[in-house]
């Protein structure tokens, strides 16, 4: 699945993916005390799930919402789920694992153990491929 | 077309409540359909393993499999007899037993005599009997119950929305008693869910079965005489909670023993009996669950329990006077502390209270002490009834919405300004209410919320308790009183400070219901009573 934030092109597994909610009819319930890209918690069919806004939670900027705006509901091999706040949907792809490059270390707003690798698409679009377990593993969330 | 609309939604919610009790329904059968097809199962299973045998052989083998459950109950976990919640253990023996009948199938095919098996049932044979035809009860999973108990939520929670929603209607339809209508299902479905929680509830004599053995091979070993005495066998606790607290019970039971009791010719000298006593008692007082457990050995040792907090750094020695013997007794629950001078494989590594303690607060219970010098200790625990569902009080604070647990709250005011005293050049402020000085937190402050009051005078104060202490907790208004489901935050993300759980609203939207406790802690007010 390949989406976007920030003006970049970003995947994960497609298989990690549990549900995609709009963001405009989601209900947020804000924690507070928490890291300011922890956004709330929200009622997923009786389960309560945090959301994880990736903006923030990488480019440290104040968040715009627009109609555009999806939640992907993750799960993660912690076993919990997470959403995760993203700017639009661009495409579902079959990535091959051979056409993936190594991450140079990028020194911008992803740490580099955060990336899988850099894979170029036909119209010579560059698409990072997250780490998405990394991201939201629950320690790495709060420090 | 406003009206129209709100009837088109009031159907709307009807038809979401009436699926909702459809459900309910539904699975009360499926609850009873698998109830009944289990007996159902046990006689087939016997049925075919011993189809060509006697009727005595079927007998014997029904008998066994009793013998043998009840060996396991009364020895092991001393389950109530009446009502078995299934669990590991459980099917474990269980399944040797279908292997038994197996083995029996294939020995009977070679024609050997099965007598080995049958000597021992042969003389409790009547007992049993008797046992299984006066026994009216089932044996449920105890992931049914839970699954019931997860509907009767939903339920919970339509029943909230459809309250906000009946009230909406109420501004504008006068005299269309719709509110008395829903407070008549409001009762029935508390009823419902009282009864659905009675059933996951145990007597308190499975928890106290250990005890004995436990007790008995210590004062063994420590060469000392006690008398053990339970109380309130009867009184009902959740089995969730039995099993947080077998732990805690034993460990603060050892303890006692260890340090509190005195050896016999210590007692006689201090013109105690020889035998030490040791009481367990469990009540149920106001929704919540007492236990207590009583020695009336030395008492401890303050002193030394001081001097090794001051040693250890977990508290200032300056500290040390404004503390009352119980509160210095408290520090045993600190972690790394011990003062056995000694240590021994019963106690002395100082881990463990204060694993106590923090299993106790899991479970949303206090504990506190109270110890005289030579005439006994006292540990209380007061744990909540149950862990499933609470009543919790709205309140404001700014455009934020938060629920706090009915049963810690004492009382609430408007204070005057008069009442207010500040300490010092903090901004730590304190409420002198009647004789009491109560600390005060605001919450708006500790979650960072902008508020709509500053002004404490414009407010309300909650008084509410924290252990034995009380804390008056800022807040700009409450609101309704409601019950809640609680929904566990850490089963998708973590545990988060300032908040215990959370639910859902009748809205959809997620409630967030406060920890007063880990706000204290944070706060990091000095508690003294």
């Amino acid at each position: 699945m390949i989406f976007n934030f920030l003006n970049g092109n970003y995947a994960v597994d497609l298989k990690k993916i549990k549900v995609v909610l709009v963001y405009s009819q989601v209900q947020i319930t804000k924690l507070y005390a928490e890291k300011p890209w922890v956004s709330g918690v929200t009622n997923l069919r009786g389960e309560v799930v945090p959301v994880i806004d990736l903006r923030v939670r990488f480019g440290h900027t104040e968040p715009t919402f627009e109609k555009n705006c999806v939640i992907m509901v993750i799960k993660t091999n912690e076993d919990k789920l997470i959403g995760i706040i993203v700017d639009n949907i661009v495409s579902i792809k079959e990535i091959n694992s051979e056409i993936i490059a190594n991450a140079p270390d990028l020194g911008v707003g992803i740490e580099p153990e955060f990336i899988v690798g850099l894979y170029k698409d036909s119209n010579k679009e560059m698409i990072t491929l997250l780490d998405i377990d990394k991201i939201l593993k629950i320690d790495r969330l709060t420090s | 077309e406003i009206i129209a609309d709100q009837e088109f939604n009031e159907t709307l919610d009807k038809d979401i409540f009436a699926k909702e009790l459809l459900n309910m329904q539904e699975s009360f059968k499926n609850f009873k359909a698998n109830a009944q097809s289990e007996p159902e199962f046990e006689l087939f299973d016997t049925d075919i393993s011993t189809a060509n045998k006697p009727e005595f052989e079927v007998f014997d083998d029904t008998t066994c499999k009793n013998q043998e459950q009840e060996f396991e109950v009364f020895d092991e976990k001393k389950e109530d007899d009446g009502f078995l919640l299934f669990d590991d253990e459980e099917s474990k023996d269980v399944k040797p037993i279908t292997k038994n009948t197996q083995k029996k199938e294939t020995k009977k095919l070679i024609n050997k005599p099965i007598n080995k098996s049958a000597k021992p049932t042969k003389q409790t044979n009547g007992n049993s009997i008797k046992k299984v035809a006066s026994s009216s009860s089932i044996r449920v999973g105890l992931d049914k119950i839970d699954f019931l108990m997860n509907r009767v939520g939903d339920l919970v929670i339509t029943k909230s929305m459809l309250y906000e929603f009946g009230e909406e209607l109420s501004k504008t339809h006068q005299n269309i008693g719709i509110l008395e209508r829903l407070s008549r299902l409001d009762r029935e479905i508390r009823e419902l869910q009282e009864a659905v929680m009675s059933v996951r509830m145990i007597p308190m004599e499975s928890v106290y079965a250990k005890l004995p053995k436990t007790i008995r091979d210590l004062s063994k070993k420590l060469s000392k005489k006690v008398e053990f005495i339970h109380l309130g066998d009867s009184v009902e606790i959740d089995k969730m909670m039995v099993e947080g607290l077998s732990d805690p019970l034993t460990h603060i039971i050892r303890n006692s023993l260890d340090h509190g009791i005195e050896l016999p010719e210590v007692r006689v000298k201090s013109r105690k009996s020889e035998t030490g006593k040791l009481t367990i008692s469990a009540s149920q007082e106001s929704g919540q669950i007492i236990i207590r457990i009583k020695d009336d050995g030395a008492g401890i040792n303050t002193q030394r329990v001081v001097e090794k907090a001051v040693e250890n750094e977990v508290i200032l020695e300056s500290d040390v006077e404004h503390m009352s013997e119980n509160d210095k007794a408290m520090l045993i629950f600190a972690a790394g502390l011990s003062t056995a001078e000694e240590v021994s494989d019963v106690s002395g590594r100082g881990v463990g209270m204060d694993v106590v303690m923090n299993n106790i607060n899991s479970l949303g219970g206090s504990i506190h002490i109270d110890t005289k010098a030579g005439l006994g200790t006292e540990f209380t625990i007061v744990l909540p009834l149950t862990l499933a569902i609470l009543d919790g009080l709205n309140v404001n604070i700014g455009k934020e919405k938060m629920i706090l647990p009915l049963n810690l709250i004492i009382e609430s005011l408007q204070p005057t300004q008069n009442m207010i005293k500040k300490v010092g050049d903090y901004d730590k402020e304190i409420l002198m209410l009647r004789s009491d000085f109560i600390p005060i937190i605001r919450l708006h402050k500790f979650f960072n919320i902008e508020p709509k009051y500053k002004d404490i005078t414009k407010g309300m104060l909650i008084i509410s308790h924290v252990g034995n202490t009380k804390v008056a907790i800022f807040v700009d208004d409450f609101l309704n009183q409601e019950q809640i489901v609680v929904k566990s935050l850490e089963k998708n993300y973590k545990k988060i400070s300032g908040i215990s759980a959370t639910t859902i609203r009748g809205n959809g939207n997620i409630g967030l219901i406060l920890d007063i406790l880990s706000i204290v802690e944070e706060e990091k007010i000095l508690l003294w009573s």
